[in-house]
């Protein structure tokens, strides 16, 4: 277990030069698809002041946006203020009248934005080391059935995984998009989006692999278990 | 282990492959160690996402918080409200009859309850009397076959025959005949409003109790 965890330690350190490095989602302004066209219109109605075109906003894009919250932030705490936050933003849309080119695109680059900020605080705060905690992870691994200590890991994993590479796991897995959505949100071609979601996929594998005892023995062969004939 | 591989490993889990693809993608992880291995890991990776996803807790708390911050708490509180009138109303009845029982345990409460139905009971029921004596049931016998009569105006020739025999035997017949209606509504529901065509013995059993009454009360009449 130790092993596995020491797989991420390299990534565990954060510096100002991390936040500074990440590009800044450009403003998307192609072709719409439909779903695109269909959120513009409700942020019309919105901005017309409808409050029911809110809310359906906020029900469509409630659960990515949670999940994106809870996997890029700190903790759960700062999670939830960051989503509270994003929010308020995207309601201020109206006031301000800003222009929206494509509305996913605003609503998850707020998103980043946000969280971001509160992981900059959040080292700020701690002195230089981010402490990537996760409520699951503050639980002690002992006392966990198998599920929950691969669960524990996972969110351990992800919160040491390198940002752009756990943003798009998080995107694909998590929040439920298609890579070709993600590249669009992020202004990235989807070969990109495709490598940095199989890098961070490897090293969260290898840590699984590593934790379940698979991998390769002393004479080179490598060990699966489910498929040896112990089992 | 390449991107290639990488790739085949998503289309599988994501079900994005044909029968053919995913024969050869099985055969594939069979003959590589390598392949086995990302497969049972990658298995194991997405069984504890969708766990944590799962397991992450419910977003109403969030939800209220963050619409009430907007102003926009008064959206979602119909649905709230709805549940939490459901509750008092399951909770109101209890309660009152509750009360109402426990007033009823008390002996000088059910004697002077007793006294006053009884008292109640004698006055209403003698004016009643009187009237149901002075009016006799004729509007009753008027206005029922009325609702009937339109079923019968079909089969012309067949309905002449059984009004005549329908005046003997009157009292013997109705269990047969709701029984034998009820079958013919089930087997064909669409000719409810003509059951000579659908019982056996047309003149002698399903006319009877539908043909009847009209007849009798036109003869009357």
């Amino acid at each position: 277990m130790e092993e596995a965890i020491n797989l991420f330690e390299e990534q565990a350190e954060l510096s100002e030069e991390t936040f500074a490095e990440l590009p800044e989602i450009p403003q998307i302004t192609g072709t719409l698809s439909e779903d695109d066209q269909l959120d513009l219109a409700l942020v019309r109605d919105f901005t017309s002041g409808r409050d029911d075109a809110f809310l359906a906003l906020y029900a469509k894009y409630e659960a990515p946006l949670l999940h994106y919250c809870r996997k890029m932030c700190p903790d759960q705490r700062v999670a939830e203020d960051s989503f509270q936050e994003i929010w308020t933003t995207i309601f201020e849309i109206r006031s301000k009248k800003t222009e929206v080119g494509r509305f996913q695109s605003l609503l998850f680059r707020t998103a980043r934005n946000t969280c971001l900020n509160a992981m900059r605080r959040e080292w700020v705060r701690s002195r230089g080391k981010v402490e990537l905690k996760n409520t699951l992870a503050s639980v002690t691994l002992e006392s966990q059935s198998e599920q929950e200590e691969i669960r524990t890991l996972i969110s351990q994993a992800l919160a040491k995984l390198p940002i752009e590479q756990r943003e798009i796991f998080v995107l694909h897995e998590y929040s439920g998009f298609g890579y070709h959505d993600i590249a669009i949100l992020l202004g990235k071609t989807e070969g990109s989006v495709k490598t940095t979601a199989f890098r961070a996929r490897i090293r969260l594998r290898k840590l699984i692999a590593s934790w379940l005892g698979l991998g390769e023995e002393e004479d080179g062969s490598i060990k699966v278990p489910y498929l040896s004939q112990e089992h | 282990m390449n991107i290639r591989d990488e790739e085949q490993l998503q289309q599988y889990f994501e079900r994005q492959m044909s029968s053919a693809q995913e024969q050869n993608f099985l055969i594939n992880v069979a003959a590589r160690d390598d392949m086995r291995l990302a497969f049972r890991s990658q298995l194991e990776l997405l069984k504890a996402v969708r766990e944590d996803k799962d397991s992450s807790g419910s977003p109403t708390f969030v939800r209220s918080k963050t619409l009430t911050a907007l102003g926009l708490g008064g959206a979602l509180v119909p649905s709230s409200l709805k549940e939490h009138e459901v509750q008092q109303a399951s909770i109101v009845p209890a309660s009152f009859l509750q009360n109402v029982g426990s007033a009823l345990k008390r002996p000088v409460v059910s004697v002077t309850l007793g006294l006053l139905l009884g008292i109640l009971g004698t006055s209403a029921l003698a004016p009643s009397n009187v009237s149901t004596d002075r009016s006799a049931t004729t509007p009753t016998t008027v206005t029922a076959p009325a609702k009937i009569a339109p079923s019968v105006t079909a089969p012309s020739a067949v309905a002449s025959e059984p009004a005549q025999e329908m005046q003997k035997p009157s009292d013997k017949a109705p269990v047969k005949t709701m029984k034998t209606t009820l079958n013919a509504t089930k087997q064909t529901p669409a000719t409810e409003t003509m059951p000579v065509i659908t019982s056996n013995k047309p003149g002698t059993v399903d006319v009877k109790t539908k043909i009847s009454n009209p007849d009798e009360d036109s003869g009357k009449k």
